[in-house]
């Protein structure tokens, strides 16, 4: 902006000084510290209070809000300040949702219970003490009745805020209910289960201003430009700074259409694709075969009889539970050790009992499998041409540093962490792992570090009593609910999750699920599908009247503090508040403290010292502060992983009866290629689009205005073939259920693919619900690592006009 | 030297968001309906966006279209009442007091900038925020886009960034043809 | 487009005033005594049109208590419009009145009134078409073809209202030339109207090929060619070849087909504003 910003600086910074003595509270701690150029103008404005806080709807940006308050009611919103101002940003959804959501009509406003049937839709307007009374009379009934585990807490991740992912997790402890875990059924699990066996680590990734050292980068199944929008500027950045852009989608997504390249594959088969690269990369000798001995468990010997690591102990005269190596200059047995273990070997080993058992290198069955995946048959199966796969290996092999970039849409099914598996190998491969510029990225920040490391005191405040939380796996739900097993569970009560949008399967919730719950509680915002089969609805108050909140990011380091902007809306209360004052009913008071006491327990006992160290009183202050990750901040740098043997393994013993101790591919459940793709020919995608965070957003009055409804997107040819035209109406269904709406007959997607953006209510859609259309199949090898993920893009349907 | 303040849309970082329809109706209260900054894509529609080509070789670029401010600019000429006006740093303003709301700016401008609010009875257009420049601040879309797409200063100014980029790339304004003279460029 | 109805409303009453005023004032010329009744309901029409006409058009505005704002832009051919539109209402009211307070002994001495009022209303067929003619963004406006349109529309207009007003009490040695030069009107008009929608229809389908919507716009341009204008040269011509009497009922037909014409051709003019694609 030249010498108009430098004006414009100045003259902000004279100035800041005399904003801030005129500021509220929650604005004038950071004048001082950051250039006030909002703050400037408001501050002219009469009785206009500024508030910084966070916007954080399950959106990976978590952006500062700089939120204008007049007469208590939001007038604007900008993005507020941050100590690094690239992180200074907003978008439409969050726009929205201040100006929008906060006072829409479709409010829960005060606590209401079902009058009519469960999903008529017929209301009465009753008191929070006699909602509390009922809910509490009906969860002490039940638990006598059926045991404590019979009420159960299930919550999702609407607000990223600390207490948003986790408080159910801590109300479900103190009234010793059950936790319906949820990290399987949200659909991002796979993602995890590839990357966490491998690295350690749930989910981390190069820091987006590392961007600026890379030469090459490959997107696999990463839609940035429209799921984490407000990151996108770093890719531009880049690329502006030389670096190329492949990106990998079965869709001609926004982020594509901003690439070098764009390979289109078939959907869930990205991990056939990085097997035929792998393969080229092989047969053309281009793998670092030191960063594979060094750094990864390719060298650990394994028994070819059973596929396990042999171990020291396991040898006659051993004890521990090291691993063993081939030693790369003598050719003997050894435990391993820093270095010096061969990559390549096979030989017999002496077992303690006498017997003898062949074993070979890790990395030799690995490459064998790769070996079987030459690149004309990884062409045939993900349906990307072999000179393409060959080149982009070639590249990714010789171009350092190289990245890859893989996100959620591979992990959408139920294969889905195979992708992530197979892109550690790559990156191992060609050593690219923990270099600047390079590495395997799957999200990063510290919002899963938070989640990780949040302290176990907090989340269950009868930890001193010897209280063992009880879990039930949530993605079992459709299969062990109706069974009772582990135990009978006769009541939910959901926060955070719109599971009326967002579930699988939801006929089956609806037909088998809700009819055994003698009682759902719905903490919701707004009367939306979440709360049609609910009985007690409880008003939520939104980001901008919570008394406080910490959020973290997966954009960047930073820890955030949500404050009031204005006063709750009619009766509505925090989450944090309405499970302190149910939990009082109950007796159970004395595990509550106030909001700002729980903030603290957090940060102050989180299980990670750059979490838990980091500056209190900025925080407190500024509304915002760093983790204490250094800014040339790179995962693995130092080549320790968090696995137990601290190396990167890429091969896992204990998947070997399940067929998974290598990186494989298997076809997707409901893959276009079985038979049931006779009836239903057509995969179903229903991605993220960037008009909405779920259904957070979908029916804002200026959403809607940029995105009025929803289509289903279908190529050319597809639509061709069943006569369809751009805007006719149709039906799209499977075996489950199906949704009537609108067509956008498009050539941006592969053929034999459809997709409709996820999120939209159900009354937007003329008949049906997206979410009837999808399953909640269980995956052996996630319950092994895990728990079993739900798989929204692992469908089949057909279409036809209407 | 007089100033001649400019919006420069880079479309290599346009990722059709359009938070920037959403941040101005915001912060111009402007009502539903209306925008005052529209987002076009390829097919000149505001929603749906498709690309364009066979697939696959297929492209797709997004248009934002703020007011041109155009130096020779239709709608001025048009105005009967005086109400449209350039300002001395090049902002073609509305003075929605003096408007009578006759639309004939409505039809004049290439752009479909101008819109009839017919609460109000007055058009209403883009004024490049000029309420928050004379607060020393940016326009509320350049502001607010995510992708830094959209970037704000003085053209007469050779320092500063825009004019940089304007002599550094290839830049182009809509319908050279109508001789409105924009002064809002797109850089590709 | 939108179809804003009381301008169109507006450019009717007007352009048939104007009309009126210009007959009324060739009749003027070609027998300057007759008879005082006929000018003064003439006239009186006249004014109420063209009050009428301005009503609509300031109803035409978001904020009509501000319609003086119209004329504060000399540059803007709205503001000349509205100039001389005023000019015109301003001059045939002040006429109607002096010759209605004078008596007709006046009328020699009220001429340049008449003059100004002829004018006047010339300035405003002129301004009325230039403000579509001078619209560079609507292609099929964009051409001075619009002007011509609209000085035809008035005179065709005003000179059937005015054979209506003055019909059976009209002397031959007026009837006849006015019935002759409506006739010539309505020949030009129906050249001018068939040359303009070629022109519209060549300008839509170029802009259909860029990929703009345009409407179809066949039954108007059937209505208001065929009906408005071919129906009118036919009956008229035959009525004036079978002279002296007027066929009364052909008169009539012919009168409701112009109007009908007329209207079409308005509505048609603001469906065919389609602009061009951005980009």
């Amino acid at each position: 902006m030249g010498k108009y910003q430098v004006k414009l600086t100045r003259r902000n910074f004279v100035k800041a000084s005399a904003a801030a003595a005129a500021l509220t509270y929650g604005a004038s701690h950071f004048t001082g510290v950051f250039e006030p150029a909002a703050a400037d103008a408001a501050a002219a404005q009469e009785g206009v209070k500024l508030v910084r806080t966070v916007c954080a709807p399950n959106c990976v940006n978590s952006c500062g809000h700089l939120v204008h308050v007049k007469d208590n009611r939001i007038i604007k919103v900008e993005p507020a300040d941050f100590p690094d101002n690239r992180y200074k940003r907003i978008c439409l959804k969050g726009i929205s949702s201040a100006m929008q959501r906060t006072y829409s009509p479709d409010r829960v406003k005060y606590p209401m219970m079902r009058v009519g049937k469960r999903g008529e839709g017929k209301w009465k307007r009753v008191s929070w003490d006699e909602a509390y009374d009922y809910i509490a009379d009906k969860i002490k009934s039940m638990q006598a009745q059926y045991g404590d585990g019979a009420m159960a807490w299930m919550s999702m991740t609407g607000d990223y805020g600390i207490f948003g992912q986790l408080i159910s997790h801590r109300i479900a402890n103190v009234m010793k209910g059950t936790i319906l875990t949820n990290l399987g059924i949200m659909g991002d699990l796979a993602s995890n289960i590839g990357f966490f066996p491998a690295t350690g680590m749930l989910q981390d990734g190069h820091p987006w201003p590392d961007l600026m050292n890379c030469k090459l980068n490959i997107f696999f199944a990463c839609n940035y430009a429209e799921t984490s929008l407000n990151d996108t500027r770093f890719i531009w950045d880049a690329m502006e700074n030389g670096m190329k852009l492949i990106v990998v989608d079965p869709r001609f997504s926004n982020t594509a259409s901003k690439a070098d390249q764009w390979i289109a594959l078939r959907p869930g088969t990205d991990a056939a694709m990085m097997l035929g690269m792998a393969n080229v990369i092989l047969s053309k000798n281009l793998h670092d075969r030191q960063f594979l001995a060094q750094n990864t468990n390719g060298t650990f010997l394994v028994r070819t009889d059973n596929g396990r690591f042999i171990k020291a102990k396991d040898i006659s005269g051993g004890s521990s539970d090291e691993f063993m190596v081939i030693d790369a200059l003598t050719g003997a047995v050894r435990m391993r050790s820093d270095a010096g273990a061969a990559l390549s070997g096979k030989i017999t080993v002496s077992l303690a009992d006498g017997s003898k058992v062949e074993c070979c290198t890790a990395w030799d069955l690995i490459a064998d499998y790769i070996r079987q995946w030459p690149v004309e048959k990884a062409s045939e199966v993900c349906e990307v041409p072999a000179e393409v796969i060959t080149k982009l290996a070639v590249e990714y092999a010789a171009t350092h540093p190289a990245a890859i970039r893989i996100s959620q849409g591979s992990n959408r099914y139920w294969q889905g962490h195979q992708g992530f598996r197979n892109a550690i190998l790559l990156g191992a491969m060609c050593g690219n792992h923990g270099k600047k510029g390079g590495g395997v990225s799957w999200a990063g920040g510290t919002l899963f570090k938070t989640i990780a490391a949040a302290p176990p005191c907090w989340l269950n405040p009868r930890l001193d009593e010897g209280y063992q939380e009880k879990n039930v796996v949530g993605s079992h739900m459709f299969e062990d609910l109706p069974q009772d097993k582990p135990y009978p569970i006769r009541g939910i009560w959901f926060n955070h999750y719109n599971y009326g949008t967002q579930m699988p399967n939801y006929n089956l919730f609806i037909k088998e699920i809700a009819p055994r719950l003698e009682l759902i509680v719905v903490n919701e915002q707004l009367m939306n599908d979440a709360t049609t089969y609910a009985d007690v609805v409880l008003p939520a108050c939104s980001w901008y009247e919570q008394e406080g909140e910490l959020v973290a990011a997966w954009s960047n380091y930073y820890f955030q503090l949500r404050k009031q902007c204005i006063k709750p809306m009619w009766e509505a209360k925090q989450d944090h508040t309405i499970y302190a004052e149910i939990s009082e009913r109950m007796g159970y008071g004395k595990y509550w403290g106030t909001v700002e006491d729980s903030i603290n327990e957090v940060i102050d006992n989180f299980l990670e010292d750059r979490l838990r160290d980091i500056n209190k009183k900025e925080l407190w202050e500024t509304g915002v502060t760093r983790a204490l990750y250094s800014d040339d901040f790179i995962p693995f740098a130092d080549q320790k992983y968090f696995t137990p043997s601290g190396k990167l393994e890429i091969y896992l013993d204990y998947l070997h009866d399940l067929g998974e101790s290598l990186p494989v591919y298997v076809e997707p459940l409901e893959s276009n290629r079985k038979p049931k793709a006779k009836k239903y020919p057509l995969t179903f995608m229903n991605v993220h689009s960037v008009f909405t965070v779920h259904s957070q957003h979908a029916t804002l009055p200026w959403i809607k205005e940029v995105n009025p409804e929803p289509r289903v997107d279908i190529s050319k040819e597809d639509a061709g073939q069943r006569g369809i035209k751009d805007g006719d109406m149709v039906k799209v269904s499977n075996d489950r259920g199906h949704v009537v709406l609108k067509a956008r007959v498009m050539e941006g997607i592969k053929p034999g693919c459809v997709n409709i953006y996820e999120g939209y209510w159900m009354k937007q859609f003329k008949e049906g619900h997206l979410p009837s259309l999808t399953h909640m199949e269980l995956n052996p090898v996630h319950d092994a690592v895990f728990e079993s993920n739900y798989a929204p893009y692992d469908n089949l349907v057909e279409v036809e006009k209407i | 030297m007089s100033k001649k303040y400019a919006l420069i849309i880079d479309t290599k970082r346009c990722v059709g968001c359009r938070t920037c329809t959403v941040a101005c109706k915001m912060e111009n209260n402007v009502p539903l309906g209306l925008a005052r900054m529209r987002v076009f894509n390829p097919q000149g529609n505001l929603h749906f966006d498709k690309p364009i080509g066979v697939y696959p070789n297929l492209k797709m670029y997004w248009t934002p279209v703020p007011c041109q401010h155009c130096d020779n600019a239709p709608c001025i000429k048009a105005c009967p009442s005086g109400a449209m006006h350039k300002r001395e740093d090049g902002i073609v303003d509305l003075d929605k007091s003096r408007c009578i709301g006759c639309q004939y700016c409505v039809w004049v401008c290439p752009y479909n900038v101008p819109q009839f609010d017919p609460e109000a009875g007055v058009s209403d257009k883009c004024n490049m925020c000029a309420q928050r420049l004379d607060q020393g601040e940016e326009p509320m879309c350049v502001l607010c886009c995510p992708s830094r797409a959209i970037k704000f200063g003085d053209l007469n100014d050779p320092d500063s960034e825009v004019a940089k980029m304007v002599n550094q790339r290839s830049s182009k304004v809509l319908l050279p043809e109508q001789g409105t003279s924009p002064t809002t460029q797109y850089l590709f | 487009m939108h179809i804003p109805y009381s301008l169109a409303t507006s450019y009717l009453l007007l352009g048939t005033s104007i009309g009126l005023v210009m007959w009324f004032a060739a009749g003027r010329f070609i027998d300057r005594d007759y008879n005082h009744q006929v000018w003064s309901r003439i006239l009186l029409t006249a004014a109420v049109l063209a009050v009428l006409g301005v009503i609509f058009a300031i109803l035409h505005l978001g904020h009509t208590e501000r319609f003086m704002n119209l004329l504060a832009n000399p540059a803007s051919w709205l503001s000349r419009e509205g100039l001389f539109a005023g000019a015109f209402t301003g001059c045939t009211v002040l006429y109607f009145l002096l010759i209605k307070r004078s008596g007709v002994e006046a009328v020699k001495r009220l001429d340049p009134l008449l003059y100004l009022a002829v004018l006047a209303g010339l300035g405003t067929f002129i301004c009325m078409g230039m403000i579509y003619a001078s619209v560079q963004a609507i292609p099929t406006w964009n051409t001075t073809m619009v002007v011509l349109i609209d000085i035809f529309s008035g005179l065709l207009l005003g000179g059937f209202l005015f054979l209506v007003l003055t019909g059976k009490e009209l002397p031959g040695n007026i009837i006849k030339p006015v019935i002759t030069g409506i006739f010539l009107v309505l020949l030009v008009s129906l050249i001018v109207n068939i040359a303009y929608d070629v022109q519209v229809r060549m300008t839509l389908s170029a802009l259909a090929a860029q990929g703009v919507t345009v409407p179809s716009l066949t039954l108007i341009t059937l209505i208001r060619v065929v009906i408005g204008l071919l129906v009118p040269v036919y009956l008229l011509g035959k009525s004036f070849k079978t002279k002296p009497e007027l066929a009364a009922s052909a008169f009539s037909i012919a009168l409701a087909c112009v109007l009908i014409g007329e209207v079409s051709a308005k509505i048609m003019h603001f469906m065919a504003a389609v602009k061009g694609p951005l980009f």
